[in-house]
């Protein structure tokens, strides 16, 4: 059953000189428990994407249907993760897990009770009294991700989550979100820049054109089991080659046009 | 060689009074600068009294009420501004075109307005906190990250939640900073407001000195004043430190404490 669909979008901004077309014409579905990875050049409209999605942005033409309902102002039926942690500073990292809790209206003893679960889902169930800023950048990305699944949204959106940390940090939290993903089968719109990272985690990978954005290929993924071997299958070389080659093309025409 | 903290800190304050109170003694210095120990006898001497006991509480009362009211409208008035569009049009101008001009100027205002009791020093310091609080204030709003925002509606919060829960707590470190220049408003306008004739208060205490050619006595006023201002900071800091306990972690105030 479709969950997402995504019909006909139009974005264009108004930057001081000229209005620069983010997105045009973009359609696309998400079904149930799809892991959906989004791949494209860099400024190709992906974040805008998830922010119409989200209701953070309006879209100029077109329409974001959620089961079949036109979605409007941001709302906790789609969880929104941002590239930049965006903790409470002010509250430790249960405090902020448990945040989402109390705007549903839960009561204190059970809230602080199922945020300490959702931290102990990230593996940081002993760091629940420090400050976001007392924890690394990767620990401060899995509290994120640990409030996100307290939202406990119809769909999760994830614009590069994992952009701003190290690599050998960003393969465990890969593996930590696959683990979680396969156990709880969220829907997710996943956008990335990193190729790997999008055959690791998605069931789907679409390849967005350079801007402004619309839809250049799909790719289906084998429903194989994800271990840290997935990554050196022939089936994994196989694919990341095919998606390079397409992003190849877009990433070129992109800095073509930024040079043009 | 590191020189301890609490040594760089004292150093110099010591050698001033030191050297201040060595040639006050030798009668090296002009009898408008009496020695600190002469200073200290005469506010010993205030404080035995009772007279000096009663100037604090008659200042501290003005300034700490001014402070309140003044802070409390420039801060609500500001985050108003911040969020409001219509409310930051209405005020900006009339700011900019105030902020400059010395508070004090105002006072003949003010006693006509509200007498010559406590209400006019009050009203006057209450006036001169506003504009830096509501500056500040403003500007804190305006500099919050829209992404907290965006994660607050985001997880259903209302308007008002969104605003009290998130706003206000990520711009309570400048609302902060806006606070202590509005303390220190406070201070130069009680000052100059009981300086410029005042029944009561630590500003009469400076200009009664002064005029019977008693420098200690006017040097026992000043001093007050500065202690009460150092007290009202550290206090302010204090809570401040308090509040915004996850917010210094990490920044260069808390590296070179």
């Amino acid at each position: 059953m479709v969950l997402l669909e995504v019909k006909d979008l139009d974005k264009t901004f108004t930057t001081a000189d000229r209005p620069v077309a983010a997105i045009h014409k973009l359609s696309l579905a998400i079904e149930d428990n799809e892991f959906v990875a989004i791949v494209g050049p860099s400024g190709c409209g992906k974040s805008t994407l998830l922010h119409i999605v989200g209701g953070f942005e309006r879209p100029d033409g077109g329409a974001v249907l959620l089961n079949g309902r036109p979605v409007g102002r941001p709302g906790p039926d789609r969880g929104m993760m941002f590239q930049e942690h965006t903790l409470f500073p002010w509250l430790t990292a249960l405090g902020n897990v448990a945040w989402p809790l109390e705007m549903k209206g839960m009561a204190k003893a059970e809230r602080l009770e199922k945020a300490h679960a959702y931290l102990d889902l990230v593996h940081l169930s002993r760091y629940a009294a420090l400050y976001p800023a007392e924890l690394s950048g990767g620990m401060r990305q899995r509290v994120a991700l640990a409030r996100l699944f307290a939202l406990d949204s119809q769909i999760l959106l994830m614009d590069e989550p994992f952009g701003s940390v190290d690599s050998q940090t960003r393969e465990l939290l890969q593996e930590e979100l696959q683990a979680i993903w396969r156990r709880d089968r969220k829907t997710a719109l996943f956008v990335t820049h990193d190729i790997d990272e999008a055959i690791f985690l998605g069931t789907r990978v679409l390849v967005l054109t350079a801007r402004p954005a619309r839809l250049k290929a799909e790719i289906a993924l084998p429903a194989v089991d994800r271990g840290s071997d997935y990554r050196k299958s022939a089936e994994y070389l196989r694919t990341r080659g095919e998606i390079w080659d397409l992003l190849r093309e877009e990433v070129l025409r992109g800095r073509a046009l930024e040079d043009g | 060689m590191k020189i301890p903290a609490a040594v760089q800190h004292w150093i110099v304050p010591i050698v001033v009074v030191a050297a201040w109170e060595g040639f006050g003694r030798a009668g090296l210095m002009p009898r408008y600068l009496p020695a600190p120990t002469l200073i200290v006898s005469s506010l010993f001497e205030l404080a035995a009294d009772g007279e000096l006991g009663r100037a604090v509480a008659t200042s501290l009362y003005r300034v700490a009420v001014g402070f309140v009211l003044g802070t409390g409208a420039g801060t609500l008035v500001g985050l108003g501004a911040g969020t409001v569009p219509g409310i930051r049009h209405f005020f900006d101008p009339l700011v900019a075109f105030l902020y400059a001009v010395p508070k004090i100027a105002f006072l003949p205002v003010f006693l006509l307005l509200f007498g010559l009791g406590h209400e006019s020093k009050i009203a006057l310091i209450a006036f001169s906190c506003f504009f830096p609080v509501f500056i500040a204030s403003r500007h804190a709003v305006l500099a919050v990250d829209k992404h907290l925002i965006w994660t607050a509606h985001n997880m259903g919060a209302a308007r008002a939640t969104t605003f009290f829960r998130v706003m206000v707590p990520a711009a309570a470190p400048q609302l902060f900073a806006g606070a202590r220049i509005g303390l220190a408003h406070a201070f130069i306008l009680l000052f100059a407001a009981e300086l410029m004739g005042a029944r009561g208060g630590i500003g009469p205490l400076i200009s009664e000195g002064e005029d019977a050619g008693r420098f200690d006595l006017m040097f026992a006023g000043i001093v007050t004043f500065a202690v009460l201002g150092l007290l009202g900071d550290r206090i302010l800091m204090a809570v401040r430190g308090l509040v915004l306990r996850g917010q210094t972690i990490g920044t260069l105030e808390q590296a070179v404490r």
